[in-house]
């Protein structure tokens, strides 16, 4: 059984997928009576439920969009990974105009990243996309953060050019 | 201020929670289906006796349910029917099979046709993503004619370990048929693919 914590976490999952409080509500109601009327193995009931809410939001509310498979040149972006997002710093008020601008994948790869701590290949395995488009969405996503929000700096290059 | 995108992004998510109405609804959501099991020895004894005999005589007749998990089959039986019975709009309207592959790039495998439809008598009218047992699938709708009811042909990437001992067309196996909700429901595996078909008597 799931426990509160459990239960606002996955509710947070689907509210980003669906921006908005009364369809996520509605979202996690239907996943979670399909997890539980699963006759399938739990070995990871956490994981599994994700997946449900996943497969549950692509069939309800995203009917026309995709989530292409994108090249990643390795040689281009070797030195890149998901904990680069971490020398980000932000003004407090613009996480969630942030979040309106990005794609919903992009907005589930920060969730996995900054709500679950997962790396950039168990990223990858939730979302059932190459490592490489997981990286190179980062990347690109980074970047689009930093043109638009001028405002995000990367403590790195702040503390290099100082 | 500033501060780390990370922190930032957690508060964000930090201020969605349930109401505690929410929290009630879902707590007893999962009671509800955590006290089904304990019953299960008292009330249903009947139930199983007589799933026990029905089991029997399958073996004795060698019939395709003494390879098959009933209560597998019955939940993607229940699942299919409910689907088809909802007719949700198609999101790709095609009877090109090629065209039906391209719209489907979620999927880890190509939709595949199956063999009864190579006899040329369905015609595809179209599809949309679905899951069946908490796996994407492509949902795809056929019809003979107008005056023939639309059927609804589900296909999945078949896991042998999710979906274990169904049938296999290539190895000389039928289908499993199911009845829910008033519908006949076939289930199968071919061409490494497990087709879930709502299906008509006369199929």
């Amino acid at each position: 059984m799931f426990n509160q914590d459990q239960l606002n976490q996955f509710y947070r999952y689907c509210y980003n997928l669906t921006q908005d409080e009364a369809s996520a509500y509605d979202l996690l109601q239907t996943a979670l009576e399909k997890y539980l009327n699963s006759p399938r193995k739990k070995n990871n009931p956490q994981a599994f439920l994700y997946r449900i809410i996943r497969n549950q939001f692509i069939d309800q509310f995203r009917q026309q969009q995709h989530h292409p498979q994108e090249e990643f040149l390795e040689s281009s972006y070797v030195d890149f990974d998901i904990q680069t997002l971490e020398n980000l710093v932000i003004e407090e008020d613009l996480v969630a105009s942030i979040m309106k601008t990005l794609p919903v994948i992009d907005r589930e790869i920060l969730f996995y990243w900054a709500m679950e701590g997962y790396t950039t290949q168990q990223v990858a395995d939730i979302l059932d996309m190459p490592k490489g488009s997981v990286l190179s969405r980062i990347y690109r996503m980074r970047q689009k953060i930093q043109t638009r929000f001028p405002e995000a700096d990367d403590q790195n290059e702040t503390e290099a050019r100082s | 201020m500033k501060r780390p995108f990370k922190h930032g992004i957690q508060d964000h998510f930090y201020q969605f929670e349930l109401n505690h109405k929410q929290q009630k609804q879902l707590q007893q959501l999962q009671r509800e289906f955590d006290e089904k099991p304990a019953k299960t020895p008292i009330f249903f004894l009947p139930g199983i006796f007589a799933l026990m005999l029905v089991v029997s005589i399958s073996v004795f007749f060698n019939t395709s349910l003494i390879s098959t998990s009933p209560s597998l089959t019955q939940y993607i039986a229940q699942e299919a029917a409910s689907n088809h019975l909802k007719q949700k709009p198609l999101e790709i309207k095609t009877s090109d099979i090629s065209e039906i592959r391209n719209y489907f790039t979620e999927l880890d495998f190509l939709p595949a046709t199956p063999d009864f439809l190579t006899s040329g008598q369905q015609q595809l009218l179209g599809g949309r993503y679905c899951s069946i047992q908490g796996v994407t699938a492509a949902q795809l709708r056929l019809q003979a004619d107008n005056q023939h009811p639309i059927q609804t042909l589900y296909e999945v990437e078949y896991d042998p370990v999710a979906f274990p001992n169904l049938p296999r067309l290539e190895a000389n196996q039928s289908p499993v048929i199911e009845y829910a909700k008033g519908i006949k429901v076939k289930i199968w595996v071919e061409k490494d693919i497990l087709f879930v078909l709502t299906a008509q008597d006369d199929l």
